[in-house]
Parts: structure tokens; C-alpha cells; sequence
């Protein structure tokens, strides 16, 4: 036999001494992994028995060698030489062959020799008093530890029985024999065992898993499971005292949600929905889900330019605009069930004084001054433009985008200075403005940088990645001074002399919006916005990405400098934006699906819920997709939740009268219950970091544990076996009913309304699901003997026909959605086109009667042909129309058409030879011809059933007649001939009778 | 994604028709599970332990063979599912011993051959076509043992295109 051997390879020895022990002659052959004796992996040393047989594996080789003769060893000896090579093996060679050992890797080594010390406590040897194979591989494995004195007093010092056991076998001959043939020296270095490297030291990575199945629940985690599933209840928290005004609890979690406040002049879009109040939402009946006492409110922004302009579009003043806008807002939130503690707005008597009062604190605190400011004025408005009053090209560099706006370029997003931008011009009426001085307040952020800067380091690790990203952006450069107040006159106006005509800016002011909603919810917004220190208050805010510089630095800057001990913000939660069908949402410009318009698709508001949160733009811009929209209602709410909910429930319904059975867990079952406890935690862990979509992915694979549970137990088929079986049927759905209740719970946030009827379905009321945050389980959320209400479907099924054409119906911008209604419109009025041709035919031959300069008349001719094809367009489509009418209405009409385009067309005829005259009459001609037959053929049809319904009853009177004619003429004479014929009649008659009858 | 780990050894238990015990990772994260009331440790000492228990009988030759497979396997797949580049190695050398043989031990189909390809299953079914001819023999064997109806019983067979296979890598014996 031979053995192919690298230098100094401990596995060798053991190749060494199992064929010392057994007496047997081996011979060595140096090799190498590039060498050409390998018949598969490339693995030394490698046993060559014959060339029909090798071992590259050394503890094959070793039992092969030295096999176990004792057979009642259960394959004891094999299970400790694999524990040596997936354990033992690479730890070992991770030590000896490392330049710095880790304190895992250590501790792992220490784990691995701790467990060879304590069997060999117990015997004298690894598998007890008797030499094995496993001996020999462990002890050549150990070999450097003993043997290099450095790496023995580091790892071996404690391990006394393995010390005693590695001498007294290093005195036997075999292995003194074996170790002089192998040759090798402790101090190394030593070789790899394989061209493809030691294994990793398996306890340092983790498991390699399958998506579904992390790897299975370690023993603690099941034990855990079994513990809580029986007592997890007893450990849920004392539930909320409901108030009808919320203000913070001492010995609570006391926790205030605001959503940015949406600007009052437009609908929300989808994008504005998910990223602030849906979000806030959702978190929001987490918090009380969890007993947390929480305060969620918003309200509508209304002050500031961008009222003024709309109020100027539409004719109205800026109050008859919010209180417009307010309403849609207020509608829209409420379809999308969007459950607000309390929606404000800003424009109210609380925030003025609110507003007022911290303006006049900051002021005295040193950190407002006044500045001159060149602002520009349109003479012909006569006043100072505002911002978003003007438009010009974007003064930055490498964008210089042309109708950026005063404040911000929407290509580059940068912040701009009105004055700075290049031809500006007024958005009213277009006129060039010119630059004028006006003095104003500002706040000098400069001085409150430091503070902002220190307070910002120590808290932004609660904040998003989007929040975070922004707000470092936003300091890499030093803080300037900001205009506090502007010339404009819907606003807050400013509370000292000089500067009464002028009111806040409305980044100062709202923000404040939240303290004054507060106050309106509450009528005591200090306890929130400046709590006592012995209460627990935190303060979450949702938004999108652009309000963030707001959030963390303008407005804590405003906090911090009037030092009062309001609460800034702990928790803040950005998510990135939304795009539609890859294009971007735009309320400025219409694109995309709004609050109204979801509304108008008949899509339930929990399927659109379940889709944003779904989709919320957590990482990264993510896109809004009708298809999608289609395919996770159908997947995922319809094939994953739905199917599983009502599956569980029908089978309770159906075969246990609706008594949820009790569940006897086997291990199993708890084995699943550890799984769905991991999805909790980590729904929880998502959901307190505002990670709402992720949070969402978990609860839906505890759905999908629940149905893969269902799918491999069979309860079916297990109802119908033994006894034994039928108990495992009704543990079954018993888990399954109480994983209803679990989904019913965890997804309260998510789907509201879904989660009411489920509740309904499940006869429980929303105190009895409930989640303990701190302990995160699943436990019998359903009591023993409950009986649950009638289960019903819960989703329905999204058609992809009508979602392509919702996409087709919300495709380009609502202007020209708008524009697309109108042109129907138009086309309608043919008479009015013309007219309008007639008049404009007039001009064209006037001005060609004037003129041979073809550019002077060119463009009326133009316009004259356009108009033509409008009529022609307007023409066609009234001719579809019409027909539709007559031919079911009046033929009369149509035989009167038919007879005067007759006339018309003989007279053309007649008049003319060019076919190119008449023929088009012609053809209307032949068209009012066909339409006439097809209408007349449908008065037909109609009078023919009209027809037939009244011979119904000649019919029967007839074959009465003719019935006692038979009888009559049969009761006379015995001969066939004669009334043959008339039976035939009879027949007839009945025929015809029930031909008509099938026909009615 | 497939590796030594609890499905694989589920889905041996399936193939052979017997019930693999309670399963899961032990505190070392050691695969382990109780059969016969005997705590088993490891996925090669399992695997062969159910297929004894199913009534299998090898050799020891034949044994030993199945669990230099099995321990190999054990010792290095993990790497490859997470590592491509190391998976191509280790591919490389199991289609090194199948292109001399029929099977992993032989030229007879073994229970080391139904958990090797559950294993390396997933290993084989990301990779591209391309990719896939530079292990043809393992290729060729993963449509053998997947043309046992047991074996595809509760997975679905990977589908490899069988023209090229017969041509370019035919069967040895």
C-alpha cells in the first residue's frame, strides 16, 4: 500500500499509526497537490490500496487501516472521527497556521479540547477502555499542541487528561515506529490536508440556511417556545386606560408621532401618502398595539406663498383655498384609514400664539438680528416677489436647469437665492423683476451650530439612513444665517414694531404647526412638547427625505436656542421617494395616482396600504407598478394570507362547529412555534427602528409557516384516520386558527380593515390581541373552548385587464388627462368646426386675393387645413353615433337619408364627370343603403318575436281543435287512413307550439 | 440554498421512507438529532446511520467509501454555497472522480450519492450553461440520481439539457 504525502502533514501520521497498530506496511511517496495521482478531490495524504481502490479521506483511511472490531460500537468511532474533521481538525490547523489567534477562534479550539478532556476523564481512552481508530486521529490531530511547547502551554495547560492520555500512548511502539517513518518535526510549519484549504471552523460561520428555513431552532430556542406558548400570556402588559385626551402617563412609554405636515394646496399624491402619514400611521397602531401611550398627530401646513399663488389661479382668498384643500386632505386620510389622533392645521388663532411667543423668546435670547436683504420686485405687481413667485435659470453650475424656482431647483435640488437666479422673471406676469433692499429678521445658525453639531452626534443613531444622509450632507458645510420673516401677508405676522406687515417664514412656522396641533388636541401641549424629566416621552417624526433639513436642523436650531426644554426629535424616520411607473410623482406637474384617484380605482384602501408599506422606500428610491400592485394582492394578500386565514377558520367552522380545538404541541409544533417566535422578534426589532417594510416581510412569512404547516400535516386526510390521528388533525388546526389570531395581531398596523373583520371572523375584540414587545412571542392568543364567528374570503382577486387599464387611465399628467376629456368635448360640436371653416375659408382666399407673399398666408392656410381635419375627425365620429340611433329607432329616418343622398348624388352625377366628386357621396350613399338593411332586419326580428308570441295562443287553440278532431274521428272508426292525416296535423301543430315556447 | 444542513438530511429521510428524528443544531451548532433514543452528531454519521437503519447493507470497503464522501462534503460545502469561486474548485474535484466512475463510490448508486446531490444541487442549478460544461460529469451524474423517481419525489429534478450530456460526457460502464 501506498500513501501520497506532503511534508510534515499530521493527518499522515494517523495513516501511520493504524497501519503500525495493525501490523501493516505502508510506504511513503512525496507528492504534491499539482501532482497527477489524484482520482478526485485533491486531498493528502491519499491511501493507494490497489489501483481499484484509494482513500483521500485519512479517517476512512485510518478505519480501513485499523477498522473497529467491535460492532457494538453503534458507529461510535465514526461519529467522533467526523466531529474530528469538521471540528477538531480546522481548529487545530486555524492555531497552529495563524499569525494572531482570535479570541473565538480560541475560545473554539478550547470548546473543541475541553469536550476530548472530559471523555477522556471518564476512560482511558476517546470511546472508553479501548483503543479505536478515533484515538489514533485525534492524537496525531493534537500532536503540534503537545509537542511545540509554545502552543502547549498556550492551549493544553488545563486539559490534564489529555496530557496523561497523548504520553501514555506516545510510549506505545506502534507510534514511536510511526512517527520515525513519518519524520515530521512539532515546530512546523505544517501542510494543508486539501488543494481546496483547511475547512472553516465551523462554529465561527454561520450555518448555511435555506430561505425558509433559517437554520432549524437550536434546543434552547424550542425550549423557550414551549415555556411561552403555555405562559406567554400571563406575560403581556396591563393594557392602556383609553383617554379621551391623550397626554403623556408617568411609568409609561409615552410616545408622540408626527407626520410632516402636508402642504395645503394640493391633493397628496401616493408618494406624499407612504412617505409620511401611512408610516406614521402604521407605527403609530404598532405603539398601541404594543400599550404604548401614544399621541399621533398632523395637520395641514397652510401658510406661505405657494397659498397665495393658488389662491390667485383659482379666484379665491387664501382661507377659502385651506379650507378647500383641507377638506380633500381630510377625505383622503380618512379612505386611506389614517388614524390621527387629531388633523389640524396651521392656520389657526394657537398657532399665531405659539409662533409668536417662541419668536419673541428666541429674540430675546440673542439670536434673531435683522439684516438687509435685496429682494426683487416686480413693478409691475407692485411687490416683493416671494420665492416661489419667480422663476429664472438655476445660478449653479453644471445645472443651470431654466425654470428653477425661487427657492429650490427641482433639476438639482440645491437651495437657491432668489436674487441669485439668471433672468429671473415674475411667475404672475412674466415681467422681469428688479432688485430693491428690505430689511428682515434672521436666525444666526452660526452661533447655534455647536450646540446643533453635539446634539446631532448623540442622537442621529436613532434616525433612518435617508434622515442621516441628508442631515450629514447638509453640515459638511457651516451653517449661515436664515431669514426668519418675509414680505408677504398670509402668514403669522411678526409681533414687533417695524416689522408688523410682514409675517414668518414658513419654515420657521411650521414646524411649530406640531406644538399648536398639539395644543388644539390636547389644550395642554407643554405636557408633551416640554414633559416633566420623571416622564417618558419620545418624539417620532415620519417624513420624506426633503423635509429633513428641516427637521434636524432648522428647527431643533429654533428649540435649542430658545432653551426651554422643548423635546426634539428622538426618532426620525425618512424614507427615500417614490416614482411612478419609473417616471417621478409630481404634484406641480400631475404625474402619478392621488389620493382621490386611489379612491376611484375601487381598490379597498388595505390592499393600497399593504402595497405601499410593501414597497415604502426604506434604502432606496422604490417605484410604484400597477402590475406589481396586481401581483402582491393576488401572491401575497389573496394566495399567502387570505388562502390560510380562511382555510384555517372554514376547517374549524366546518368540522369542529367552530370550537377552536385545543393544541397538544408535539415537538414539531414547537419546533415550529420557535420559528414564527423569530419572525416576531425580528418584526419587532424592524418595526421599533421604523423599518415598516422589512417589519412587513416577517409577519408575511409567518404567514407562509402557517400555510406550509397546514400543507405537510394534511389535516384532511388526518380527520378521517386512527384516534391518534384525529388528535394530530385538531392540534393542527387548532395552530393554525391560533397563527390566524397571531397574523390578525401583527398585521393591525398594516391592514385595519382587514384586521377588524378578521376579528369579527374570530370573535375576539382588539384587547385580546395585543403584543408585548418585550417579549415578543406567540402564545394561545385564543382561549380553550372559543368558539369563533363565520369565517369569510378576505381579499378578492385583482384582474390584470382592469389594472393595465387603470394604468392606461392615470398614464401622462392630470392636465392632460384633462386636455383628453376636452378634445371630445370639441370634436362633438361639428356645426361649430364649420363655422369656424366657412370663416376661416373667407380669410384664406382674402388674403390670397391681397397677396402672392406665400409666408404671410401660409399659416392661415394651415390652420384652415387643421381645422378641416378636426371636422373630418368631429364627422366620423358622429357618423358612428348616429347610425347606432337611427337603425334601432327609425328606419323612417334612415329611408329618408337613403332617398336624399339618392337625389343629391344623381344630381352630382348629372353635373359632373369627376369620379372624385361624387364618389365620396356615393359612398355615404351605399353606407345609409346598408345601414337601412341592417335596420330593418332588426324590426324584423323584433316584429317576428313579437309574431310569435301571439300565435302562441292560436297555436294551443289550434292543436285543442285539432286534438278533439283526433279523438273524435278515432272513436268512429277503426281505420288507420282516416285519421292518420289528421294526426299528423296534431303532431304538427305541437311541434310548431313547442318550437316557439323553447324559442320565448 | 443546500448545504449540509437540516433539509438535506430531511430530504434523505424522505427518500429512504423514514423518519429522521427530531432534528436541529446542537449548542456547538453540530448537526444532531436522537435515533433509536441515541443522541446522532454530524451529517455524514447521520446519513449512514439512517440508511442502516433502513436496512441497508454496504460493506465496510463500501462504508468507509459512502463516508470519506459524506465527511468531505460535510467538511467543505458550506464554503462553497457562499463562496462561487470556491464552489468551482470543489466542483471541479467531485468531476474529476466522476469521470472515471459512475457513481461518487463506484459504479453502484449509494446513499452518499442521494445526499451529495441534494447538496450539490443548488450549487449546480445557479450555475450558467457555460459553466455547467466545465463540470460535465457532475452533471451527467446529477441526471442519473435524479432520474430515480424517489429521489425527485420532493424535489423537483433540475433540468440539464440531456443532449449534450449523452455526447459529451456518456456514461462509463
Amino acid at each position: 500500500m501506498k500513501i501520497y504525502t506532503n511534508e510534515n502533514n499530521t493527518s499522515t501520521l494517523k495513516l501511520l499509526i493504524a497501519a503500525k497498530l495493525a501490523g501493516k506496511t505502508v510506504e511513503l511517496q512525496s507528492a504534491s497537490f499539482e501532482d497527477d495521482v489524484f482520482a478526485g478531490p485533491r486531498a493528502l495524504p491519499l491511501l493507494e490500496v490497489d489501483d481499484q481502490l484509494s482513500f483521500f479521506s485519512s479517517n476512512a483511511a485510518v478505519q480501513y487501516l485499523f477498522p473497529v472490531l467491535d460492532l457494538s460500537d453503534n458507529g461510535q468511532c465514526q461519529q467522533m472521527q467526523e466531529w474530528e474533521a469538521i471540528r477538531l481538525q480546522p481548529a487545530v490547523s486555524a492555531v497552529i497556521s495563524a499569525k494572531s489567534v482570535t479570541t473565538e477562534l480560541k475560545q473554539a479550539l478550547d470548546a473543541n479540547l475541553a469536550l476530548v478532556d472530559q471523555m477522556l476523564s471518564a476512560h482511558k481512552f476517546i470511546l472508553g477502555d479501548k483503543l479505536s481508530a478515533a484515538d489514533v486521529s485525534i492524537w496525531s490531530t493534537l500532536y503540534p499542541l503537545h509537542y511545540n511547547p509554545t502552543l502547549k502551554q498556550q492551549y493544553m495547560g488545563q486539559f490534564k487528561h489529555i496530557t496523561t492520555w497523548i504520553e501514555q500512548l506516545a510510549a506505545a511502539k506502534a507510534i514511536q515506529e510511526a512517527l520515525k517513518q513519518w519524520n515530521g518535526s512539532s515546530q512546523g510549519p505544517f501542510a494543508t490536508i486539501s488543494a481546496l484549504g483547511n475547512p472553516q471552523v465551523t462554529s465561527l460561520v454561520s450555518p448555511v440556511t435555506s430561505p425558509d428555513e433559517v437554520s432549524g431552532p437550536t434546543v434552547e430556542e424550542i425550549e423557550e417556545a414551549k415555556e411561552n406558548w403555555l405562559n406567554g400570556h400571563k406575560k403581556l402588559q396591563t393594557p392602556l386606560k383609553e383617554e379621551k385626551i391623550v397626554l403623556p402617563i408617568k411609568g409609561r412609554k409615552n410616545i408622540l408621532i408626527t407626520s410632516a405636515l402636508p402642504y395645503v394646496n394640493n391633493v397628496p399624491h401616493l408618494g406624499n401618502i407612504i412617505g409620511c402619514v401611512l408610516s406614521a400611521d402604521i407605527f403609530a397602531r404598532y405603539c398601541r398595539l404594543c400599550d404604548y401611550n401614544t399621541l399621533f398627530i398632523c395637520g395641514t401646513d397652510e401658510y406661505g406663498t405657494a397659498t397665495e399663488t393658488k389662491a390667485i389661479e383659482e379666484g379665491l382668498t387664501p382661507r377659502q383655498i385651506c379650507d378647500k384643500y383641507f377638506e380633500i386632505h381630510n377625505a383622503v386620510y380618512r379612505w386611506f384609514n389614517i388614524g390621527f389622533d387629531y388633523f389640524g392645521r396651521t392656520s389657526t388663532n394657537e398657532q399665531t400664539e405659539i409662533a409668536q411667543k417662541m419668536f419673541l423668546k428666541l429674540m430675546d435670547n440673542g439670536f434673531v438680528l435683522p439684516q438687509s436683504v435685496d429682494q426683487l420686485l416686480c413693478e409691475k405687481c407692485d411687490r416683493f416677489l416671494a420665492d416661489r413667485f419667480v422663476e429664472g435659470t438655476c445660478p449653479h453650475p453644471g445645472c443651470l436647469y431654466d425654470s428653477a424656482r425661487g427657492d429650490q431647483c427641482d433639476r438639482c435640488g440645491k437651495l437657491i437665492n432668489a436674487i441669485e437666479l439668471i433672468e429671473p422673471r415674475c411667475k404672475v406676469c412674466g415681467h422681469k423683476p428688479t432688485v430693491k433692499p428690505s430689511e428682515q429678521l434672521f436666525i444666526q445658525l452660526n452661533q447655534l451650530e455647536p450646540s446643533i453639531r453635539t446634539w446631532i452626534s448623540s442622537t442621529s443613531n436613532n434616525w433612518s439612513p435617508a434622515a442621516r444622509g441628508v442631515c450629514r450632507a447638509w453640515l459638511r458645510e457651516p451653517l449661515r444665517a436664515r431669514a426668519l420673516t418675509r414680505d408677504l401677508r398670509w402668514g403669522v405676522p411678526v409681533p414687533i414694531e417695524r416689522y408688523t406687515h410682514k409675517v414668518f417664514y414658513v419654515w420657521f412656522d411650521a414646524p411649530i404647526g406640531y406644538l399648536s396641533i398639539t395644543q388644539n388636541a390636547t389644550k395642554q401641549y407643554e405636557k408633551w412638547w416640554k414633559p416633566d424629566k420623571e416622564y417618558d416621552v419620545k418624539l417620532y417624526q415620519f417624513m420624506a427625505k426633503d423635509n429633513v433639513p428641516f427637521h434636524t436642523i432648522m428647527f431643533p436650531a429654533t428649540l435649542i436656542g430658545i432653551n426651554e426644554g422643548h423635546l426634539l426629535v428622538n426618532y426620525l424616520f425618512a424614507t427615500e421617494y417614490l416614482n411612478y411607473e419609473e417616471g417621478k410623482f409630481s404634484k406641480s406637474r400631475g404625474v402619478g395616482v392621488f389620493g382621490t384617484d386611489a379612491q376611484d380605482t375601487g381598490i379597498p384602501s388595505d390592499v393600497w396600504r399593504f402595497y405601499l408599506a410593501s414597497i415604502r422606500p426604506e434604502t432606496s428610491d422604490s417605484s410604484f407598478s400597477w402590475a406589481e400592485l396586481g401581483t402582491r394582492n393576488n401572491s401575497e394578500l389573496l394566495n399567502n394570507l387570505g388562502n390560510f386565514c380562511h382555510r384555517s377558520l372554514s376547517f374549524c367552522a366546518n368540522s369542529f362547529k367552530g370550537v377552536v380545538p385545543d393544541v397538544t404541541p408535539s415537538r414539531d409544533d414547537y419546533e415550529l412555534i420557535a420559528l414564527v417566535n423569530r419572525e416576531m422578534t425580528s418584526y419587532v426589532q424592524n418595526m421599533e427602528k421604523g423599518r415598516l417594510r422589512d417589519a412587513l416581510k416577517h409577519v408575511m412569512s409567518i404567514s407562509r409557516l402557517g400555510n406550509q404547516h397546514m400543507q405537510s400535516e394534511q389535516p384532511w386526510v388526518l380527520l378521517k384516520g386512527s384516534d391518534d390521528d384525529k388528535q394530530r388533525g385538531a392540534t393542527a388546526i387548532g395552530l393554525c386558527c391560533q397563527l390566524v389570531a397571531l397574523l390578525c395581531t401583527l398585521l393591525a398596523p398594516y391592514i385595519p380593515d382587514t384586521a377588524r373583520k378578521l376579528r369579527q371572523q374570530l370573535n375576539v375584540n382588539a384587547t385580546m390581541l395585543r403584543l408585548n414587545p418585550e417579549n415578543p412571542v406567540f402564545f394561545q392568543y385564543l382561549p380553550s373552548g372559543h368558539v369563533i364567528g363565520k369565517p369569510e374570503p378576505l381579499f378578492a382577486k385583482l384582474d390584470s385587464d382592469m389594472l393595465e387599464k387603470l394604468k392606461a387611465k392615470y398614464a401622462g399628467t392630470q392636465n392632460e388627462r384633462a386636455n383628453a376629456n376636452d378634445a371630445t368635448n370639441k370634436s362633438q360640436s361639428v356645426a361649430a368646426l364649420e363655422a369656424a371653416i366657412s370663416e376661416q375659408g373667407e380669410k384664406v382666399r382674402k388674403l390670397k386675393a391681397s397677396t402672392k407673399d406665400k409666408s404671410v398666408w401660409q399659416p392661415e392656410v394651415n390652420k384652415l387645413l387643421e381645422l378641416k381635419k378636426q371636422l373630418t375627425n368631429a364627422q366620423s365620429n358622429a357618423h358612428t353615433n348616429t347610425p347606432a340611433n337611427t337603425s334601432t329607432n327609425n328606419v323612417a329616418a334612415l329611408e329618408k337619408a337613403v332617398a336624399e343622398q339618392g337625389e343629391k348624388v344623381r344630381k352630382l352625377k348629372a353635373s359632373t364627370k369627376d369620379k372624385s366628386v361624387w364618389q365620396p357621396e356615393v359612398n355615404k350613399l351605399l353606407e345609409f343603403k346598408k345601414q337601412l338593411a341592417t335596420a330593418q332586419s332588426n324590426v324584423q326580428t323584433n316584429e317576428s318575436t313579437n309574431a310569435s308570441t301571439s300565435n302562441i295562443g292560436d297555436l294551443e287553440k289550434a292543436v285543442a281543435e285539432q286534438g278533439d278532431k283526433v279523438r273524435k274521428l278515432k272513436a268512429s272508426t277503426k281505420d288507420k287512413t282516416v285519421w292518420q292525416p289528421e294526426v299528423k296535423i296534431l303532431l304538427d301543430l305541437k311541434k310548431q307550439l313547442a318550437d316557439l315556447q323553447v324559442k320565448n | 440554498m443546500c448545504a449540509c444542513n437540516i433539509d438535506v438530511i430531511k430530504l434523505v429521510g424522505k427518500y429512504l421512507n423514514i423518519s429522521v428524528g427530531p432534528i436541529c443544531y446542537n449548542s456547538d451548532k453540530v448537526i444532531t438529532t436522537v435515533l433509536d433514543k441515541q443522541n446522532v452528531e454530524g451529517f455524514a454519521t447521520i446519513v449512514l446511520r439512517l440508511a442502516a437503519k433502513n436496512g441497508t447493507s454496504m460493506s465496510h470497503e463500501q462504508m468507509l467509501l459512502c463516508y470519506q464522501w459524506l465527511e468531505h462534503i460535510a467538511m467543505y460545502s458550506n464554503q462553497a454555497v457562499t463562496n462561487p469561486i470556491f464552489a468551482k474548485s470543489f466542483l471541479q474535484d467531485i468531476n474529476k472522480a466522476l469521470e472515471k466512475n459512475t457513481y461518487l463510490t463506484g459504479q453502484h448508486l449509494s446513499i452518499a450519492d442521494v445526499a451529495a446531490y441534494y447538496v450539490l444541487y443548488c450549487l449546480i442549478e445557479r450555475l450558467s450553461i457555460v459553466e455547467r460544461e466545465a463540470v460535465l460529469h457532475v452533471c451527467r451524474w446529477l441526471k442519473h440520481i435524479q432520474a430515480q423517481p424517489k429521489v425527485c419525489a420532493s424535489k423537483a429534478p433540475l433540468p440539464l439539457n440531456a443532449l449534450s450530456l449523452s455526447v459529451l460526457a456518456p456514461t462509463v460502464h
